[in-house]
Order: structure tokens, then C-alpha cells, then sequence
């Protein structure tokens, strides 16, 4: 067989139930063996790694979920690295105060915070990840804010006038 | 940061679940793959034709803490001679490696090879064998999502 179609199909095990039973048996048995073995450090990093990929999914959806406001993954982060929100915003070097309010939903994060938690979680969360999940909830914002679009557009002069313009209304 | 767009020749891709309708009108692949839709089957398409280059069945043994791939194929025109698409298995396996994750399994995905290919997934993907089970986890499932998922654009 030939290198290149040596791969081209993981087909049913040819295993009979008896011998199926036996073979899952062993492995369970060393998969728990493992786990008993996994280090804290181990379980901290899949349990980021899972983080992110759910990130991941939810960036590459695009639709906006309450669950996954950063303030939201924020939380997350705290609670799998198993660290207080003080000793947190101490280790990335912003206020207590500051921390509590993004966490809290009163502030969004700057890039900066996002290239420091990147930093912290030995770059597992890239600040671009994290930026993409901030920008989900601000675009929607954006789109949203009548009142605000209302209170710019007063402010604009000499607006142009061009064909088809009313369908931007 | 995306999951990877990018196979060859500018065609993007996306790995997603499959309906019975959607099996029924394949024609490139033998499995019986409607027998598996009791477990999770995905596919993975190109996104500009449509074309699905590869199916996947997973078991999420929430119990046991792992993931099991129990079927994977490659669509026939991307196999032997004529292969178009380098990857598709890779992303496949790969992607059972982040549903594991997901699922809070540490990346923990299993599978059962011809015994032939033991060396193979144990070479390529460095899987590991327990008894007849090869299984994969960690940062070695880390490393698989990060070479054939990630796309760093």
C-alpha cells in the first residue's frame, strides 16, 4: 500500500463484542490510572485548552450569546485557574476596582488587558481570540444603539447626497 | 485566530454535523454511514462547492471521560493517485480531539486501527497504544488541533 492512501479510512474494528468489552476494559483502566496521575498544572491546561476552543466555536459562529460576553470568559478564566479576582488583577496589573467593573460588565477591556491575560495564560488565550470575542458584543452595540446613532447624526453637516442614500436611513 | 480555512488551492473548509437526508444523497463514500447516525457523524465540506470531502463518527463516552472514533473515510475522489486534498484525515481526528476537549475529556480521543496501521497513527499523530486501542491526549491532542485547525491569520 502506498504512503499516500495508507490513510484514507478508519473502518469498524473487526473485534467481537467479547473482545471489544476486553479491550475497552483495559483502556478505561489505563485511562483512569492516568487521570489519577494528571497533575493539577495538567488539569488547569485542558481545562484552558477546552476554553479556548469553545471560544473558537462561538467567534466562528458570530451570533451573540450572553454566555460568552467577556466579562462571562473572564469568569471562567478565574474559576479554572483557581486564583481570587484580587490576586488576578494584582498578577496583570490593573486596578482591583478596574478588574471588578470589566468583570462586573461595566467596562469593556482595553487591548492592552488582553495582551496581559494572553501573557498570563502562557499565551493559551491570544489577545486576538479575546478581542474577537469583546468585538462580537460591540458590534451588536453598535448596530444597536438608535438613541446614540440618533445623537451623533445631529451632529453631522453637509451630510452627502447621493442616489439610493435613503435605503441607509 | 480562526479554525484553519485552508486546505489547497484557496478553499476553505468547514467541519460540521451531517443529516440522514444530507447521507443519503452522498455518493463517494462506502460506509454505510446511516447506521452511525445513532452516534454523532460530521462532515467535512468545502465551503465554496459544497463538496464533502470527508465523514466522521465520534462516541462521546461522557462516563469514561473519552472520545471514540469509531468510523472516519475519505471521499473517493481524494484517495491514492488522484488525491486533491491533502489533510482530510488529519482535520478529522483533529477535530475529535477538540470535541474531547470541549466535553472536559483532556483531549482524549481513541480509536481502533487495522492493525497495519498502528505504526502509521502512531508515527503521524503520535497516538499511543493501550491493548487494541490507540488513544491520544493532552498536549499531544493539543499539538494535532494546533497543526490541522488553527489558523493563525
Amino acid at each position: 500500500m502506498k504512503n499516500k492512501d495508507v490513510e484514507y479510512s478508519i473502518s469498524r474494528h473487526n473485534l467481537t463484542p467479547l473482545q471489544k468489552a476486553k479491550a475497552d476494559k483495559k483502556l478505561v483502566r489505563k485511562r483512569f490510572e492516568r487521570l489519577s496521575e494528571m497533575t493539577d498544572e495538567q488539569k488547569i491546561y485542558a481545562d484552558l485548552i477546552s476554553l479556548k476552543f469553545r471560544a473558537i466555536d462561538y467567534v466562528e459562529q458570530g451570533i451573540f450569546s450572553e454566555s460568552f460576553l467577556f466579562s462571562e470568559f473572564l469568569k471562567r478564566y478565574v474559576s479554572i485557574i483557581k486564583m481570587s479576582r484580587r490576586k488576578l488583577a494584582s498578577d496583570l496589573g490593573i486596578h482591583e476596582t478596574r478588574f471588578s467593573r470589566i468583570i462586573n460588565k461595566k467596562e469593556n477591556p482595553g487591548i492592552r488587558l488582553l495582551y496581559r491575560i494572553e501573557e498570563h495564560s502562557n499565551k493559551i488565550l491570544p489577545a486576538s481570540l479575546l478581542w474577537q470575542i469583546v468585538n462580537i458584543k460591540l458590534t451588536l452595540d453598535i448596530e444597536q444603539n438608535t438613541k446614540e446613532r440618533k445623537k451623533e447624526s445631529r451632529l453631522v453637516k453637509n451630510k452627502l447626497k447621493l442616489l439610493g442614500a435613503s435605503r441607509h436611513s | 485566530m480562526r479554525l484553519r480555512g485552508l486546505i489547497l488551492r484557496g478553499g476553505g473548509i468547514k467541519v460540521s454535523p451531517i443529516t440522514k437526508k444530507e447521507l443519503k444523497k452522498l455518493e463517494n463514500f462506502e460506509f454505510e454511514w446511516e447506521k452511525e447516525l445513532r452516534f454523532e457523524v460530521f462532515k467535512l465540506e468545502l465551503t465554496r462547492t459544497k463538496e464533502v470531502v470527508g465523514l466522521l463518527s465520534i462516541d462521546k463516552l461522557f462516563e469514561k471521560l473519552r472520545t471514540e472514533i469509531r468510523l472516519l473515510e475519505i471521499s473517493k475522489p481524494n484517495i491514492g493517485k488522484l488525491i486533491r486534498y491533502d489533510r482530510i484525515a488529519g482535520i478529522l481526528i483533529a477535530f475529535a480531539c477538540k470535541e474531547s476537549f470541549i466535553c472536559g475529556f483532556y483531549g482524549f480521543v481513541s480509536l481502533i486501527p487495522k492493525t497495519r496501521l498502528i505504526d502509521h497513527y502512531i508515527n503521524k499523530y503520535g497516538f499511543k497504544q493501550f491493548g487494541r486501542h490507540l488513544a491520544i491526549e493532552l498536549e499531544m491532542s493539543e499539538n494535532l488541533m494546533n497543526k490541522y485547525l488553527i489558523d493563525e491569520k
